[in-house]
């Protein structure tokens, strides 16, 4: 899924040293369109296919470096629930998961409390905007609200665009809609999947590339994976599914 | 280094490959290696020995045998010998010893790899995805034509005795070409690895023992440039294949014209590469000893740098977006 987050208009236009997401909202200028850009476009797809494959094969991130990477997934995750049955208890729940992504224990062995990881922000649906923004009140993690007719995108354009004032009015700071950029979403479940993704962002667009504010995760039981395989990395054990606190 | 720390930099861990293994084995032949003639290991009769330098640290590796005439002479003798046996296994039975060979090194495929990167100084990266995989898969794929041969090709007949003599850019894999298809065919070698990088050659010696090569199949005969020379002008040779410099291939040509012998020569020196401005000098960084041959395909690569970073090439796709210069680089 291509994707990428914007901010609302009138925000001040984004400039890469800004790393922190949580500073002020920002604009993607955009660009005209450009055709020759797609015209003079050549991809060999099994070269591409095997360059993807070996990156994955060749690095090398091991014991700090895997946590220290899996650290750096977390704080790129949209900590997403778009199902039709959301309550504003599983927002709640999901927002105070955000806050605090890993259990306390965790950070402490790693040594990284001070960085004070979250998640990059909450991804819900319009009607949970309110729920989430309330009980992120404060500590600065942004609601992202999916308000262009998601999936698809296809209800009229009016609609769109009365959704995305209706979200901003209720508090959401991002809206995720499906234009170009980069965020892997759907069906990515595993610490694993998510140190590949890193890596292709890494070796192909930079080191830049490799925070929240230019790229993300849209996920939710990726949490929980990546807080096992941390469980694992300073306790040498895994933990059942059920031990850390939900998403 | 600390977690906080990698987090914020966002670097790769270390990836170090263990030479034990291989120092190990070095250790045992700290007398010096033999030459590998007629299945066995034998001492050159003029008892010369040569060192393999470590190109990373200049230090000698392993004191290599330096092949006289006799000993060049006994090694065609023992693969005459060799190979009307060897052709009359048929096809089916000599794929047996190819697939052999070939689940042996994918078995100490590590092994191979650290020995390439401490005798020829190219970066593991190369020798482990590149060098040794690609080697493997050349015995696989010609142990499946010798299967293939009676059927395929039911008109050709093996040549006799290949003299072989390859260069230091690839040493495991120049190997790999230069046996595999000619074993396929029911010929026996005489391979002459180059003298800067004879070891993997020498292990892959000890691979054919393991696997109970027919002696004399091949041989391995290590030493300087005189080596070559007396392999190509040797009345017992059917044909030389050689991969190396220009100037040593026309000598070659020259030496075996007239002679009846059959000749393959792959050569390079043909392919400048130019360095864009604007790059940053690193990605050109030298080392001593380092040496490395990258051929680009001619007129594919139009605009693109070299860096030779301890033996490292790598073309980088320059402001003409080639996707072939993109699949090319490593």
């Amino acid at each position: 899924m291509n994707a990428v987050t914007t901010s609302p208009a009138g925000a001040p236009p984004y400039t890469r040293e800004q790393d922190d997401h949580r500073s002020s909202p920002r604009l993607n200028p955009g660009v005209d369109f450009q055709r020759h850009w797609i015209d003079d476009m050549r991809i060999n797809l099994s070269a591409v296919e095997r360059r993807a494959a070996a990156f994955n094969a060749r690095r090398s991130l091991k014991r700090e470096w895997q946590a220290a990477w899996l650290l750096k997934a977390v704080s790129c995750i949209d900590l997403t629930t778009l199902s039709g049955q959301d309550t504003t208890g599983r927002v709640r729940r999901l927002c105070a998961k955000a806050r605090q992504p890993l259990e306390r224990e965790i950070l402490t062995s790693l040594g990284v409390e001070h960085l004070g990881i979250t998640t990059a922000a909450v991804c819900v649906y319009h009607e949970m905007v309110a729920t989430a923004t309330a009980a992120l009140a404060g500590c600065g993690i942004p609601v992202a609200a999916v308000s262009t007719g998601f999936p698809a995108g296809l209800s009229p354009f009016a609609t769109r665009l009365e959704e995305i004032k209706a979200s901003v009015s209720a508090g959401a700071e991002e809206i995720d809609i499906v234009i170009v950029g980069f965020k892997p979403a759907g069906g990515i479940g595993t610490a694993k999947d998510a140190i590949n993704y890193l890596v292709l962002i890494k070796e192909e667009l930079g080191d830049n590339w490799l925070g929240p504010n230019l790229f993300r995760f849209g996920a939710s039981s990726l949490l929980a994976d990546i807080e096992r395989q941390l469980q694992h990395h300073v306790s040498g054990r895994y933990s059942a599914a059920y031990h850390h606190p939900l998403a | 280094m600390k977690v906080a720390e990698i987090y914020n930099t966002m670097s790769y861990g270390p990836s170090p490959e263990s030479s034990e293994q291989i120092e190990n084995w070095l250790r045992q032949h700290r007398d010096g290696f033999q030459l590998f003639i007629g299945g066995r290991w034998v001492a050159p009769l003029a008892s010369a020995h040569f060192d393999s330098i470590n190109p990373a640290n200049g230090k000698p590796l392993a004191q290599v045998a330096q092949a006289g005439a006799e000993d060049i002479d006994s090694a065609v003798a023992a693969a005459r010998q060799a190979q009307p046996t060897w052709a009359e296994l048929g096809g089916h039975g000599r794929a047996r010893y190819l697939y052999a060979l070939a689940r042996l090194v994918q078995k100490r495929a590590r092994e191979f790899a650290v020995l390439e990167s401490l005798d020829n100084g190219k970066p593991i990266r190369e020798s482990r995805d590149i060098d040794v995989p690609l080697a493997i898969r050349h015995f696989y794929h010609h142990a499946g034509w010798a299967q293939l041969l009676e059927t395929e090709f039911p008109d050709r007949q093996p040549l006799g005795v290949v003299g072989q003599i390859i260069p230091w850019n690839f040493p495991l894999l120049m190997a790999a070409w230069k046996i595999a298809p000619a074993l396929a065919a029911g010929n026996c070698v005489v391979l002459k690895p180059a003298e800067y990088t004879s070891l993997s050659a020498l292990l892959l010696a000890e691979l054919c023992e393991e696997i109970q090569l027919p002696a004399g199949v091949i041989n391995i005969v290590t030493g300087d440039g005189s080596v070559g020379e007396r392999l190509t002008a040797h009345d017992d040779v059917d044909k030389i294949a050689f991969t190396g410099s220009t100037d040593v291939g026309r000598r070659i040509r020259i030496a075996s014209a007239g002679s009846g012998k059959k000749l393959t020569l792959e050569l390079g020196g043909k392919s400048p590469f130019y360095r864009l401005r604007g790059r940053r000098s690193g990605q050109c960084r030298g080392r001593p000893g380092g040496r490395h041959m990258v051929q680009p395909g001619a007129g594919v690569l139009r605009r693109f740098e070299a860096a030779g970073a301890g033996g490292h090439s790598r073309a980088f796709a320059g402001q003409n977006k080639s996707t072939d210069a993109e699949t090319a680089h490593w």
